[in-house]
């Protein structure tokens, strides 16, 4: 039985209601705005289909389901949900063959960019005047085009962060990349533990978690303003800038003793996930580690297995100046995504993609994962909803919302797919043989595939107040 | 009623009696016939989509832990890429001669190609074409892995090169393994399905067989009417009709008689089905015992045509025993 694409052909105006009718002929004539903005109302006929990658029998799945389940049924529509991994596969699909979910939420801005001029299934432009998509500060937008927002961020993680086990380490709060370098140094003469958990196998992205690493640095090195050129191809790769970069992480592996063959070969085969056991001692082939650069999905992580009272964390350290004083780029933070892009024009489909971006949506998203989720809005009432000031969560969250910050998105998700596939492979090699030497070579082929790489798929503004 | 009965003609009786002979009959046959087309339709799944599916399911994974086999087991200077798979391996080879055969390529190909096969199977319709679609393009990531590995051991940068044919094999053991179990677990749930077909229990009989002994009773109520009222000892067209409504009760029953073999052949395929497809083994296909009962089970005698023959034979025979009769009053009449 064929059955209509959801959210198109089953909308008010399809089923020619005289209003419906009416709706159909003033919407033609521009006389309906709000039907298009974030207040439209819901029909009943209506199903709205969102995809994403959190499988609704997991716990980020069922929070996220009952969010939009919520919504609808308050607001008299439907919606089928479909949480899948493989959120990329199905979204190329679905949209080849012209029926794209009306939502789709992916963690790589980049891959949602690459549907802005599909020609069968394009993204919908937002309306950055629809007071919930203009509050929120992260839009999808090419450099070349920055005033067309295609999709808005909706959830995020905190990256610049250094957990530490607290078992090995009482107190870690290394300041400054020199004071790291100590404690590494340090760790590394205990000859106790590993001083760094380091995982870089994940066989559909292998090399994210090391990208990281180099993100982190040059931003909090050379500054969100060279950053920000970075990750919109406007910086080279062999600039001082990210050369600095990678020579800085080379230093931080040597001082660990974490350059030899052998610690690389356990680096290259080891997930995030066996690092992230190791820094509790809990990995069964890692032994045990003493820190690890991760995002702020590590309680969500650890929590079942060990339990969270033997982990902390500190914000990535500075680079002090010459001088002693601690460099502009302290203030900068490196944030995860997951944006939400509209492939259908449904009243309600925009309606439910503005709530999803509004305090109130955030709101009730972060209280439905009991303070697992945070929000890339500054204006949520943090204590209502993660508890008291010296939660991990609490933390993270007054982190991110924090005042006077630079907030970067993860440049390899935001970066063109040829590039970012080059940087993850380029790290890989790195890890296998951090001899300096060998970093030119490297990064003179990153630059290449960068110059290759038309314009027009570089996206907009990676950085924002 | 009796009086109602009592005030009727003779004409008008038989006219009664032929008219509830026919709908009875009628009723019957269509009950038997949904019945006998359910059941042949649950065997026929099993046979034709839930056996070529788990089959399918079985080779693809085979296929696949035979070229991670292969890949994972080979060596870059001296050591295994990955991890020695099989044990009882007699050498392992270099895994730059393994990768230079492109055999892997071969492979998969072979393996998109029954996913091909398995989308077109009506049980992949719906969640299970797109597991398909995400297997398919996992397998493409797979070989990008894999070709990588190639190129690093080009450049002779075997660590790298045994890195990217981890990351190959994880590709193969979680991704594609997970995928394959979810489409299992949509097989399973379709020979589930048949296995509990309706049409198989008993009481879905009662069908056709409440309307059957009706038209029994009244296929020989009206013949002792009709010898009663016309001197006559048997009316050979209704006698007819009454044993051709045996037979059609006799064939309306074969889900009942073959439900026992369609069953035997279900439970092994449950079995078979319901088993895990092993991480780093083999998964396990229906054996040739078992496809055949299966196919026994989907092939019993076909009654989808002789029944509706039956059925217009003895609405035909029944019109013409009481036409005869009828006819006999009209005569008298005039």
């Amino acid at each position: 039985m064929t059955t209509a694409p959801p959210g198109r052909v089953r909308t008010a105006a399809t089923t020619h209601t005289p209003l419906a009718v009416a709706i159909a002929l003033a919407s033609t004539v521009g006389l309906t705005p709000a039907l298009t903005a974030c207040g439209a109302l819901g029909s009943p006929q209506v199903d709205i289909t969102i995809l994403s990658p959190w499988p609704a029998d997991e716990a980020e799945g069922t929070a996220f389901k009952a969010v939009v389940d919520e919504y609808a049924d308050e607001h008299g529509f439907t919606v089928t949900y479909k949480g899948i991994r493989a959120v990329k596969t199905i979204l190329e699909v679905e949209t080849a063959s012209g029926d794209p979910p009306d939502i789709a939420l992916l963690s790589s801005p980049t891959v949602l960019a690459r549907y802005i001029d599909d020609p069968v299934s394009p993204l919908v432009l937002l309306d950055r005047e629809d007071k919930e998509i203009g509050e929120n500060s992260q839009w999808l937008s090419r450099v070349e085009d920055p005033e067309h927002v295609y999709g808005v961020t909706v959830k995020t993680d905190l990256k610049s962060l250094i957990w530490y086990s607290t078992d090995t380490l009482a107190s870690a709060q290394a300041t400054t990349w020199s004071d790291l370098l100590e404690v590494s140094a340090d760790l590394r003469d205990r000859e106790q533990v590993t001083p760094w958990c380091i995982g870089v196998k994940d066989s559909s992205d292998p090399g994210w978690t090391g990208t990281d690493w180099i993100e982190d640095i040059l931003l909090h090195q050379s500054g969100a303003s060279a950053y920000q050129q970075w990750a919109t191809g406007h910086l080279a790769w062999t600039s001082p800038e990210v050369t600095s970069a990678w020579t800085a992480w080379g230093d931080l592996l040597a001082a660990s003793g974490m350059d030899t063959p052998e610690a690389a070969e356990i680096i290259l085969k080891s997930t995030w996930s066996d690092a992230n056991a190791a820094l509790v001692g809990a990995s069964e082939t890692l032994g045990t580690c003493a820190l690890e650069h991760q995002a702020s999905f590590v309680p969500a992580n650890l929590e079942a297995p060990s339990g969270l009272g033997s982990i902390d964390y500190f914000p990535f350290p500075s680079f002090a100046s010459d001088s002693g004083e601690a460099s502009t780029a302290t203030t900068a933070l490196e944030l995860s995504v997951d944006v939400a892009g509209l492939f259908s024009d449904s009243p309600e489909a925009r309606q439910l993609l503005c709530y999803l971006a509004s305090a109130e949506g955030q709101s009730t998203w972060a209280r439905k994962t009991s303070g697992r989720f945070f929000s890339p809005r500054a204006d949520l009432d943090r204590e209502s909803i993660y508890g008291a000031a010296d939660t991990f969560s609490r933390r993270i969250a007054d982190q991110i919302a924090a005042s006077g910050q630079t907030r970067c998105l993860d440049a390899s998700d935001y970066m063109p797919s040829a590039v970012s596939r080059a940087f993850s492979a380029a790290v890989l090699e790195f890890i296998a043989d951090p001899d300096p030497g060998g970093l030119p070579a490297i990064l003179e082929r990153l630059d290449e595939v960068r110059v290759s790489v038309s314009t027009g798929e570089w996206l907009s503004s990676p950085c924002s107040p | 009623m009796r009086r109602v009965w009592a005030n009727l003609s003779s004409p008008q009786r038989l006219r009664v009696l032929r008219a509830s002979a026919l709908v009875s009959v009628l009723i019957t046959a269509l009950g038997a016939l949904l019945v006998f087309r359910g059941a042949h339709a649950a065997a026929v799944t099993v046979d034709e989509q839930v056996v070529p599916a788990s089959t399918a399911v079985a080779a693809i994974w085979n296929t696949l832990m035979e070229v991670d086999d292969s890949l994972s087991g080979c060596e870059i200077d001296g050591q295994p890429a990955v991890s020695p798979v099989s044990a009882d391996r007699d050498a392992a080879v270099n895994c730059a001669t393994v990768l230079a055969t492109g055999e892997y390529h071969a492979s998969v190909a072979d393996v998109v190609q029954r996913l091909a096969v398995l989308a077109a199977n009506e049980i992949s319709s719906g969640d299970g074409r797109q597991t398909i679609q995400v297997v398919q393009g996992t397998l493409i990531s797979y070989l990008g892995l894999v070709d990588q590995a190639h190129y690093y051991l080009g450049q002779d940068q075997g660590l790298l090169a045994g890195a990217y044919l981890t990351y190959a094999s994880g590709l193969l053991s979680d991704d594609v393994h997970a995928e394959l179990e979810d489409y299992r677990a949509t097989v399973l749930k379709e020979l589930s399905d048949q296995d509990t077909s309706v049409y198989y229990t008993g009481w879905i009989a009662l069908l056709w067989s409440i309307p059957l002994l009706a038209s029994l009773a009244l296929l020989v109520a009206s013949q002792l009417y009709v010898a009663a009222r016309f001197r006559r000892l048997v009316n050979p067209a209704l006698a007819t009709a009454t044993l051709g409504l045996l037979l059609l009760g006799i064939g309306a029953s074969q889900p009942l008689w073959s439900g026992d073999t369609f069953h035997d052949a279900t439970s092994g395929l449950l079995t078979v089905v319901g088993a895990s497809i092993p991480e780093d083994g083999p998964g396990s296909a229906p054996g040739a015992a078992l496809v055949e009962a299966v196919d026994q089970a989907a092939n019993a005698p076909s009654l989808d045509y002789l029944l509706p023959a039956l059925t217009v034979a003895l609405l035909t025979l029944i019109v013409i025993g009481f036409q005869a009769r009828l006819d006999e009053y009209r005569l008298r009449s005039q």
